[in-house]
């Protein structure tokens, strides 16, 4: 049977917006922004409590009959010894989004929370609150919600030879319905549009970035919006040649050397910043997580700042949602051979764990400046210039002047990575059997991904980051709940057979 | 914050919830 035209399917839809990025940027970005806060303020009481649904039904499967179900088979053997395995769970979550939001997202709830130093509260108070907040989003219900895509996938790849597919749950589980196939496809449509468009805004956050890293460090402008427009010229070079050039060996150690890097620049202010602060920090968010995982998962801040609730917790729900086909199908790649209780429970902790370890450090460094150093992070986080809080704080330590290009380096090396990836992943999906890799539409889909990441860097509002790389993804809310039911009802039945096989 | 729309943004944000509430229901159904 030939395959779906998913390239003629999506790719006009993307073209469309790619070309009113260049003529229209500002109009774009903004009306991508009013759309996504249609739908938060609208489905908020939806989204807010379905990390609380993945962290409840992984506990349940993990520790239920269905725990000791191996991926693969009964014989499975792991791929990736258990050490590897872990490394890379520890560092699925190391991208352009942590390097840029560590040392901001603390500042951001300490100041805009409704639970934050503004509220009336005092700054000790409102600094646990604080980093509470940063840990609850980027912790453990982000790496659940990954999780249950991961596992979804992995179990009917491994048990029912399904492609790693965010359709083939559907294609299995319900393929008698007759919705089953035009489902399928609007999953497939909505996973590429969605892809090109988050990795959009991840170009964009890393520009940001990379101008105001040359432009602390040279003490030259690079912050204006040509200069801006030159560098993702010059991303866009490397990571359309890395798309289509054979050099994935190289690709692969640049991706590994971008990882040591991440983890020596985590030891490194660990180490030269106030140590025991830092433990302290990350002991003390724990038990707040611990005691405040069901109170968080249904706060709706009733009466209190609209635009805070929007932009937190919603759009990370909702971004994490959409990059759940990506991180997901990783999770899924790298466990065949685990059980289901060590895949949930691995996938979920370990992650979270460094995520844990990253924002104590970052965003607590910003809060103590705040509260008893020199307040310079505070003062830049208040101007909305976020994306130099990172080289500021690096100013506030040792050896700047190695680890300021060193972090320049870490997001060009980060965006690269990410984006030569995706292109190829977007290449393969659209590819005429969703196999092999196309060249020419992988450039095709680097172009559009440069051009709608150009509109989100001309209109520089951190929330058309947020909006125009959660915003595709938004369908992908229902997916998830069409996910987990296709995965219950595949599970029970393949238990039940199994146990008529035995009798 | 929550009063003052109009009839029609009303009944919109009524249909949209509904449909989600009967979205979440089917999916329960589907998994059961």
């Amino acid at each position: 049977m030939k395959r779906t035209d998913y390239f003629l399917l999506t790719s006009p839809f993307v073209a469309v917006i790619a070309v009113i990025a260049l003529l229209y940027p500002e109009i774009l970005t903004n009306s991508i922004i009013k759309m996504t806060v249609f739908f938060y303020t609208t489905f908020d009481w939806f989204v807010v409590w379905l990390p609380l649904l993945a962290i409840v039904s992984g506990l349940y499967f993990a520790f239920s009959k269905y725990g000791k179900i191996r991926l693969g088979g009964d014989k499975a053997e792991p791929e990736y010894s258990l050490y590897s395995w872990m490394a890379m769970l520890f560092t699925a979550g190391i991208g352009v989004g942590i390097v840029f939001y560590g040392p901001i997202e603390g500042l951001w709830h300490y100041f805009q929370s409704p639970i934050g130093v503004n509220s009336g509260l005092s700054s000790a108070e409102a600094m646990e609150n604080a980093m509470a907040l940063s840990i609850w989003v980027w912790g453990v219900p982000a790496w659940a919600l990954y999780m249950t895509g991961g596992l979804v996938v992995a179990y009917f790849a491994y048990q029912h030879n399904m492609d790693f597919s965010p359709s083939a749950a559907i294609e299995k589980a319900y393929g008698k319905k007759k919705w089953s196939k035009t489902v399928s496809r609007l999953i497939v449509i909505v996973a590429i549009i969605s892809i090109a468009l988050s990795v959009s805004s991840s170009i964009a956050m890393a520009t940001t970035q990379i101008s105001s890293g040359l432009n602390i460090i040279t003490g030259k402008t690079f912050t204006g919006i040509f200069s801006k427009v030159v560098i993702l010229i010059i991303i866009f070079l490397i990571y359309t040649g890395a798309a289509i050039l054979p050099i994935k060996k190289g690709m692969k150690i640049l991706g590994d050397w971008t990882m040591y890097i991440s983890i020596g620049l985590l030891i490194f202010v660990f180490l030269t910043g106030p140590t025991h602060y830092f433990v302290s920090v990350m002991i003390n968010t724990v038990g707040r997580i611990i005691t405040q995982t069901i109170p968080f998962s249904f706060e709706m801040y009733l009466f209190r700042d609209r635009n805070w609730f929007t932009w937190y917790p919603m759009s990370y729900w909702v971004w994490w949602i959409t990059w759940t086909p990506f991180v997901g199908v990783f999770l899924a790649k790298i466990s065949k051979g685990r059980t289901i209780k060590q895949f949930i429970l691995a996938s979920v902790f370990v992650p979270a764990g460094f995520m844990i370890v990253w924002f104590s450090v970052f965003s607590g460094y910003s809060l103590v400046d705040t509260i008893e150093g020199t307040g310079v992070l505070a003062k830049i986080a208040n101007t909305g210039a976020y994306e130099g809080t990172i080289y500021n704080l690096l100013n506030l330590m040792p050896l700047s002047e190695i680890t300021k290009p060193v972090t320049v380096f870490l997001f060009i090396s980060f965006v690269v990575t990410t984006v030569t990836s995706a292109a190829i992943s977007l290449g393969i999906m659209t590819s005429h059997d969703g196999k092999s890799e196309s060249r020419t539409k992988a450039v095709v889909w680097s172009v559009f991904m440069a051009l709608i990441g150009f509109a989100v860097v001309v209109t520089g509002k951190i929330e058309g980051i947020k909006a125009v790389g959660s915003f595709a993804g938004f369908p992908f809310v229902y997916i998830f709940l069409l996910w987990i039911a296709a995965f219950i009802k595949q599970i029970r039945k393949d238990s039940e057979n199994k146990i008529k096989e035995g009798e | 914050m929550y009063l003052g729309k109009t009839i029609i943004e009303n009944i919109s944000e009524t249909v949209l919830i509904t449909m989600t509430v009967i979205y979440i229901i089917w999916c329960v159904k589907l998994a059961l």
